[in-house]
């Protein structure tokens, strides 16, 4: 809605973006083939010999390069590659992260992008003016083995280059030497974002290079109302899937406290467009302005919903309606506490928030031990069911005011967590909030209680989400419980520390 | 009821070694002036090196490190049951003043379980801030004063004040309780105690040191708020931090001769509830002090509940206690998204310091409310609306 959302701007960040000539130009065209026929021969050898070949690429160029060797939990695991420019004027304890993966986020080979890294990392060498140094990581996949990456740069890497200021994951995969638009990924688990001025920094070199930069989900018309709306509700679904769903590579720097961006070329097929140069150029801008940072990125904003690469709505337009959201639960409890107060004895409140409260420490014990004990999702579920009919079997035993007792409490309780995500992770606490709303009004309605409780069931609407991305439950729920252990992502907590309970309750007082 | 609590917080304890570190870490748990960390960098000083008045680390009392110097600090979980005890300790002399004025508070169970099951309470004992020993005193001094025993009590508030200055502000409400109860010394007597009193902790804070180094360090730091390097919970963090160098003795001594002007008036204007005086000022403490943290909120609240008739016309009792607990969720929510993500800034935890501020004197105004309406009609009037 107009009104609602303001256009990007360059905050005091101290960027200049595409204030200085870039010069990744034609001439650079044949060593890019170059490389590309090179990466190309190698690409299908052994992780090891693969890798071996790569980095005898990077030690001809004159960069020092290294292998990282990773393991998860869950027992996956390779050999990443990376290669630091020291910067030939800086302090070396600043550095900027480029990042092509061998294959992108659809598992394609990221032919381009490799190629790219490799030959930006041969052209920016020549350049004098870096005071922060430069890495080129090529992990084999953006996902787990980025993440590996990434904790182990801040753990136990042997070469570091100090403490990561940007990063731009490079994603070209397709084989041809053109391309039409790019699209820039912003997003980061648990509700990070990155700064929104290296969002507007690309978006304006973009622009000085005649590219049409886009965000995914989303075509170019964003004067439009539906656009802006559908360009949104795929960024607040991308943020909620984040890490669950395998991503375009820049969420997995979060946590680290490092602003990522992936840069994708898309419609690469034919003649026209702009040439992969072009992609270059824009890398060089960016990292160019990364470098022109005096501290690492601030004002700005890091709480935003873009609608556009130019349209954002911040914070203090969007929070009130998560709060508005999160706190119809605790309106409903003040409401329950207010008409009731009378028929309750000070016991039953007192007894009822310290079951809750020793119920939900057990649940928080009990939960890490079910994710490690239990192995197989199937039991999960059979688990689920057993806890379920043990709700609806104590419906018969309590009554009416230890419900409404417990009601009461659990409104607030669910209430004010949803509130403190919505601070960590808007779409999360929004998502949530807008789909177990029917929970406060389970007293109210006289009708169709059944299907609330059944619509409000987080294994329903896990069902319904697996149909919508088109994966088996069973799946989903391994990939939430494996971002939780691999990613620490928290919505696998989330679902069943408060949402799980609050339906539970929901299913005894209905 | 003492037992549960007391084994409640060594279990905790127990159980997850690593939470007392964890939660001494908490800016909202423990300030420079309190921080258990800071007392063992104390002590280890005064153990190996020299004196650690001399740098700029340790605020506390000369009296805590003689304390800890014979216990054995190094080993945790000894000190969390310490930490317990004294806790205990304080629960149980809640309870005694309780069961010394039974018609006019809950009875002693209410109260022992309201301070050691209260998460405020828990949580700073659990954090092991020193004021635990602050809080034990001044209670050990108001249940002497409810039992007739003056010196005592008047010994105790010294300890109080010697331990953590602003009880200082405390020793007016004690004399008129001490007076209340017993008539066996007069005033001039008992102010003679409390001077000698403090006279004789600060020579036993001498005496370990052989220096009078900790009365500069120690109080001047608490006065004139002279460590910045931690965010609080109070108003006085953000103010400061922002402020021009030239200004600070200004608005020092404005905010102090704020905090200063209420125990004289609070006396005056209830001189039938000394108790209740006395829970009010612990209020205003734990809002306007320097260095306020959620152990006060904890004493407050228990005190608060030692006159039940002012209790039950408090009008935003539902509006307070659901405005502490967005503050308890929301300060560390704050907090972490500006230190530890750095996508806030330290505005955030600044607005939500000064919605901890508003709750608390929403909280004590009402109770003040609540306790002139009493002596004006006794609670009897009709038109009473609570939320």
């Amino acid at each position: 809605m107009a009104g609602q959302f303001r256009g990007t701007y360059v905050s005091e960040n101290a960027l200049l973006p595409h204030q200085a000539s870039t010069h990744f130009r034609e001439s650079e065209w044949h060593i890019v083939r170059g490389f590309r026929s090179e990466i190309r021969d190698f690409k299908d050898l052994p992780e090891r010999e693969r890798n071996a070949r790569l980095m005898g690429l990077f030690d001809e160029i004159g960069l020092k390069s290294a292998s990282h060797d990773w393991q998860t939990s869950t027992t996956e695991g390779s050999q990443n590659v990376y290669s630091i420019l020291h910067a030939p004027r800086g302090s070396h304890n600043e550095a900027i992260v480029l990042v092509a993966p061998w294959t992108n986020m659809d598992g394609e080979f990221n032919d381009g992008g490799m190629a790219l890294l490799v030959s930006l990392a041969r052209y920016l060498k020549k350049w004098s003016i870096w005071h922060k140094n430069l890495i080129f990581v090529v992990p084999s996949n953006p996902h787990s083995a980025l993440r590996a990456w990434v904790g182990a740069y801040h753990t136990s890497l042997k070469y570091t280059a100090g403490s990561v200021e940007g990063a731009v994951v490079l994603d070209f995969a397709s084989t041809s030497e053109r391309f039409d638009h790019v699209e820039v990924y912003y997003d980061g688990l648990n509700g990070q974002l990155p700064n929104l001025d290296l969002i507007n920094t690309l978006v304006k070199v973009a622009d000085a290079e005649y590219v049409r930069c886009d965000l995914p989900g989303s075509g170019p018309s964003y004067h439009l109302y539906g656009q802006r709306l559908q360009t949104m509700a795929a960024g607040i679904f991308r943020q909620i899937v984040a890490g669950i769903k395998p991503g375009a590579g820049c969420e997995m720097f979060s946590g680290w406290r490092i602003d990522a961006i992936t840069l994708r070329a898309v419609g690469s097929d034919g003649e026209t467009g702009h040439d992969i140069t072009t992609f270059g150029r824009l890398v060089e801008s960016v990292v160019r302005s990364i470098n022109n940072l005096l501290e690492h990125f601030h004002q700005s904003f890091f709480f935003y919903l873009l609608l556009g690469p130019r349209f954002f709505v911040s914070i203090g337009t969007y929070l009130p309606c998560a709060m508005l959201v999160s706190n119809s639960f605790l309106i409903m409890a003040i409401h329950i506490f207010a008409s009731k107060r009378r028929s309750f004895s000070r016991e039953t409140i007192g007894l009822t928030s310290m079951t809750l409260g020793a119920v939900g420490l057990a649940s928080l014990m009990l939960s890490s031990f079910f994710v490690n004990a239990i192995s197989s999702t199937t039991w999960r579920l059979g688990l689920f069911a057993a806890a379920t009919s043990g709700c609806i079997s104590a419906r018969k035993l309590l009554g009416n005011d230890t419900k409404q007792a417990i009601y009461g409490t659990a409104l607030t309780l669910y209430g004010f967590s949803l509130t403190t995500l919505s601070m960590f992770n808007f779409s999360l606490a929004f998502g949530l909030g807008f789909i177990t709303i029917p929970l406060a009004w389970l007293r109210r309605v006289k009708f169709a209680r059944s299907l609330i409780i059944l619509l409000t069931c987080p294994v329903t609407v896990l069902g319904i989400a697996a149909w919508v991305m088109d994966i088996p439950l069973l799946d989903l729920i391994d990939s939430l419980i494996y971002a939780h252990k691999v990613l620490s992502v928290w919505t696998w907590q989330v679902i069943t520390q408060i949402w799980l309970p609050m339906w539970f309750v929901g299913v005894i007082i209905y | 009821m003492l037992l549960v609590g007391v084994i409640l917080r060594i279990g905790l304890a127990a159980l997850f070694p690593s939470l007392p570190q964890f939660l001494s870490a908490q800016v909202e748990l423990s300030t420079p002036v309190s921080s258990f960390s800071r007392l063992q960098e104390g002590v280890y000083l005064y153990k190996h090196l020299s004196s650690p008045y001399q740098g700029n680390v340790f605020f506390q009392s000369p009296l805590l490190l003689s304390l800890f110097s014979v216990l054995p600090v190094q080993n945790s979980f000894y000190v969390s049951v310490f930490y317990a005890l004294v806790d205990g300790w304080t629960a149980y002399n809640l309870a005694k003043i309780a069961k010394a004025r039974p018609i006019t508070s809950f009875s002693p169970n209410t109260i022992a379980l309201l301070y050691l099951m209260n998460p405020f309470s828990m949580l700073g004992g659990l954090a092991r801030s020193t004021l635990i020993f602050t809080n034990w005193a001044i209670v050990a001094s108001v249940q002497a004063a409810i039992a007739a025993r003056p010196i005592k009590s008047v010994v105790l508030i010294a300890l109080a004040s010697c331990l953590s200055l602003y009880p200082l502000y405390l020793v007016l409400p004690i004399f008129s309780l001490c007076l209340q109860n017993s008539y066996r010394y007069s005033f001039r007597s008992m102010v003679l105690a409390l001077i000698g009193s403090i006279g004789a902790f600060s020579a036993l804070g001498y005496l370990p040191l052989q220096s009078w180094n900790f009365l500069d360090k120690q109080y001047l730091t608490s006065l004139l708020f002279r460590d910045l390097s931690q965010p609080n919970l109070g108003v006085w963090w953000y103010y400061f931090i922002e402020m021009f160098a030239p200004f600070r003795p200004f608005f020092v001594g404005v905010f102090q001769l704020f905090l200063g002007s209420f125990p004289v008036g609070l006396t005056i204007r209830f001189p039938h509830e000394p108790l209740f005086v006395i829970s009010a000022v612990v209020g205003l403490l734990a809002i306007f002090k320097p260095y306020p943290e959620v152990a006060d909120i904890g004493l407050f609240l228990t005190l608060l509940a030692l006159n039940k008739r002012v209790v039950g016309l408090m009008r935003y009792r539902l509006v307070v206690i659901l405005g502490l607990l967005y503050v308890s969720a929301l300060a560390p929510t704050f907090y972490n998204l500006w230190v530890y993500r750095g996508s806030g800034n330290a505005n955030f935890f600044y607005a939500i310091t000064l919605v901890y501020t508003l709750t608390v004197a929403l909280a004590l105004s009402d109770a003040i409310w609540a306790a002139v309406r009493l002596d004006y009609d006794g609670g009897r009037g009709r038109n009473l609306m609570q939320l």
